[in-house]
């Protein structure tokens, strides 16, 4: 008889006996909003993950809007030029990060500009961003150890049209007579 | 009869059973045997004064030997000095196997609950009892009372005849024969048993129930007990005194439950003896450690009795059951040597090689995964060493062990005296660090609750029911493919022939003469070696440790040692003699 090493083969599960399956992680909501400031964020380096656009910012219920084109004019007093980069928590869990654009002159106030640095820096390295209201501006705080990179929703699967769609899927208004822009023009 | 294709092969089918007594820590004494040739129908009925000096049937390659829980056939081979056969099925194992994770029907795992199973007749509890006792009570059995035994012999061969065509379809016949060796392997070691110290034992076995105040007095020096009770408000008091935070149930009332214990004591090394002490007077009113006339520990090692496979030896038989002390009576024979070879860090080594997660394969391959750990999570420079951080190393070390047990933040945190927030810290160093590993964890896990089936590398199967643990069927991988890591070494060793005593969870206890002994066990390491490449498909050598025993030494596990010195003493001091120890 031979040594039992001989014929393990023959015996051998595949893939050791762990059958293989394929499991996604879906994302059912893409949160709009700043980071927290003790989370520790990247944002994404390909421009084609980036926006610039108006949106209606209720902060009384804390939701924001997303506005198409169309219905500019029916909100005009209320909308923020803004750009939308989307960025990710050391968790993987992905948000958009609102910044806020030059209004219409061209100024630009302190935060505005630190926040816009911030985003820039996360491309290529973590950090969080913490208000100092004495100096009126947001400091970079960058991780020095190895946190590793970020893990992104499949490209693929989430192009960035996709995250946009999540984060607004309840909260587009496109008609001048969305309730949102009743309320806000005072008809309800 | 028909059998699928595969069984073609075998020229003969032989169902057989024994009967037997005085199996006692002893080797068991055949009353008779009844073995049916399946295909031909061909019948063999031999009650013990007719036995032969070889078996009635092939043993060969072109034969298969069908047996339920054949440890008990292949001990009587191996008491007649028969050869085994080269082809086992077990289909107390295949039985096991199939319905594994699943709650037991009628009859439970018996050859009774195997045949309820498939609807196939059986005979009734009670008249099996009625031949039981018969068998067991031993001495000369008359013309009636042979006729009577074979027949109850011969029903048990009847329902093997029935049973393997219902089963045959749903076995993998090579997988089993691969398991049936490891019951062949389990017959050698139970054969060979543990070499036990006789005189100290039979001092103990007098004394035992002499010795427990003096024992409580000796060893209980915090005053915890009032009598034979342990008290729970003077252990408080020690506590305290001692600063020692301790785990609360959640109603608020001190855990006390063994593993509870038994992990503080390994934090708290002051409380070892303590917990062997109210381990041991809990459990051990008598000593009932199965010990045979030559002075061996011989009991049932009950291969396959966990769900993941492992072996379940019962504890108050085994000399390696939960008292750490008792081991202290195992003494090799005159001129001989034992050594208690170990895999270490064997569920991490495995972990490592079945995620393929390279980082944690560099930590194992360090020599000090937690020291590896540490430092692959950037808490210890690259140049610390075991002793410049200790304190680092053994908080990774609690972590990884955690993970191991499927610790969470809350208890984690507990185990470390430390706030939640450094638990949560370290476990999500492990995370970054073993991403890969968490990965593969969620896969298995995913795949399990998908297919609601998951092996081992050589197909024990664990079927996942609505009441399956998430948390054992993560760690069903590691302690699963552990279990075939210590069936795969003791069927090579044996192969090697090498004498292996007894498995001990991820360990063996082998033995030999000293003129051989440190060859012995040299090749006994390569061999496991050998035996952990084979599971982890060459990715990962797990290092073999060896205690080794030599004559006239005794076995010592050092978490054990107090309590055996007094126990040695006590009893030494009754029966008039010097210690055994001494």
């Amino acid at each position: 008889m031979g040594s039992i090493f001989d014929n393990l083969e023959s015996i051998r599960e595949a893939n050791g006996g762990i059958e293989k399956v394929g499991v996604k992680r879906i994302f059912t909501n893409i949160p709009v909003r700043k980071p927290h400031r003790q989370e520790f964020v990247r944002t994404h380096p390909d421009p084609d993950y980036r926006i610039d656009c108006k949106v209606l910012h209720l902060k009384n219920d804390n939701e924001v809007y997303f506005l198409h084109p169309d219905v500019f004019s029916y909100a005009d007093t209320d909308v923020q030029h803004v750009c939308l980069w989307s960025a990710v928590t050391r968790a993987g869990a992905p948000f958009l990060w609102m910044l806020k654009l030059p209004d219409e002159s061209g100024r630009e106030n302190s935060w505005h500009q630190t926040a816009k640095r911030a985003a820039v820096e996360a491309q290529t390295q973590w950090l969080k961003v913490v208000a100092n209201m004495s100096a009126g501006n947001y400091e970079l705080h960058i991780a020095t150890g190895d946190l590793g990179e970020p893990q992104w929703p499949d490209a693929d699967e989430y192009p960035f049209n996709k995250w946009l769609e999540i984060a607004f899927k309840e909260r587009m208004i496109d008609q001048p007579d969305h309730p949102v822009l009743q309320k806000l023009r005072g008809e309800i | 009869m028909r059998l699928p294709e595969q069984y073609d092969c075998f020229k003969e089918i032989w169902a057989i059973d024994f009967e037997f007594n005085d199996v006692d820590g002893n080797r068991p004494h055949v009353v008779c045997l009844v073995a049916r040739e399946l295909r031909t129908g061909r019948l063999v009925r031999l009650f013990e004064d007719n036995v032969g000096p070889l078996p009635p049937y092939s043993c060969g390659p072109e034969s298969l030997v069908v047996a339920y829980f054949a440890t008990a056939e292949l001990d009587c081979h191996l008491s007649l000095g028969w050869p085994l056969p080269l082809n086992v099925l077990d289909l107390y194992v295949e039985f096991r196997a199939l319905r594994n994770g699943l709650p037991n029907g009628p009859g439970g795992r018996g050859l009774l609950g195997a045949l309820i199973h498939f609807g196939l007749d059986h005979i009734r509890a009670d008249a099996k009892d009625h031949w039981r006792e018969l068998i067991i009570a031993g001495g000369s059995f008359d013309a009636q009372q042979r006729q009577g035994i074979l027949d109850y012999c011969q029903t048990d061969v009847d329902a093997l005849a029935s049973l393997l065509p219902k089963m045959a379809d749903s076995i993998d016949l090579p997988q089993a024969l691969y398991r049936g060796q490891y019951m062949a392997a389990t017959s050698r070691m139970q054969h060979a048993g543990v070499p036990i110290d006789v005189e100290a034992f039979k001092r103990l076995q007098t004394y035992w129930s002499d010795i427990r105040l003096d024992l409580i007095n000796r060893i209980d020096t915090a005053g915890v007990f009032e009598g034979e009770s342990f008290r729970q408000t003077r252990f408080v008091d020690y506590l305290m005194k001692e600063d020692i935070p301790w785990p609360r149930l959640p109603s608020g009332i001190l855990d006390l439950k063994t593993e509870t214990f038994r992990a503080m004591a390994k934090l708290y090394p002051q409380i070892a003896p303590l917990h062997e002490l109210r381990h041991t007077l809990s459990q051990m009113r008598q000593i009932k450690l199965a010990v045979g006339h030559d002075g061996r520990n011989r009991c049932l090692i009950s291969p396959f009795g966990a769900s993941t496979s492992r072996n379940t030896p019962q504890a108050s038989r085994f000399i390696f059951g939960p008292s750490a002390w008792l081991r202290s009576l195992i003494k090799p024979r005159p001129n001989a040597g034992i050594a208690y070879l170990d895999w270490s860090q064997q569920e991490i080594a495995i972990a490592a090689a079945l995620s393929g997660d390279e980082n944690m394969i560099e930590a194992y391959d360090s020599g000090d995964f937690y020291l590896s750990f540490a430092k692959q999570a950037g808490a210890v420079p690259s140049w610390g060493t075991k002793a410049s951080h200790k304190r680092e190393r053994d908080l990774y070390k609690t972590c990884a062990l955690g993970v191991q047990y499927g610790l969470q933040e809350q208890s984690l945190a507990l185990r470390l005296e430390l706030p939640v927030v450094y638990a949560r810290q370290l476990l999500q160093a492990h995370k970054r660090t073993y991403a890969q590993f968490w990965r593969w964890q969620d896969q298995v896990a995913d795949a399990a609750f998908l297919k609601l089936k998951i092996k081992s590398v050589f197909g024990w199967p664990l079927t996942i029911s609505s009441q399956a643990n998430p948390r054992s069927v993560r760690n069903f991988p590691m302690q699963a493919n552990g279990a075939e890591m210590l069936r795969l070494a003791t069927i090579a060793l044996q192969q090697a022939g090498i004498t292996v005593c007894a498995p001990v969870h991820d360990a063996v206890l082998i033995e030999a003469p000293l003129d051989q002994f440190d060859e012995t066990v040299a090749q006994a390491k390569l061999v496991m070696e050998k035996a952990s490449l084979a599971i982890t498909n060459g990715k990962v050598k797990v290092r073999v440790d060896a205690d080794v025993v030599k004559w006239p030494e005794r076995y010592v596990d050092e978490r054990g040692w107090r309590m055996w010195s007094v126990v040695d003493e006590l009893t030494g001091q009754l029966s008039g003699n010097n210690p055994a120890g001494q």
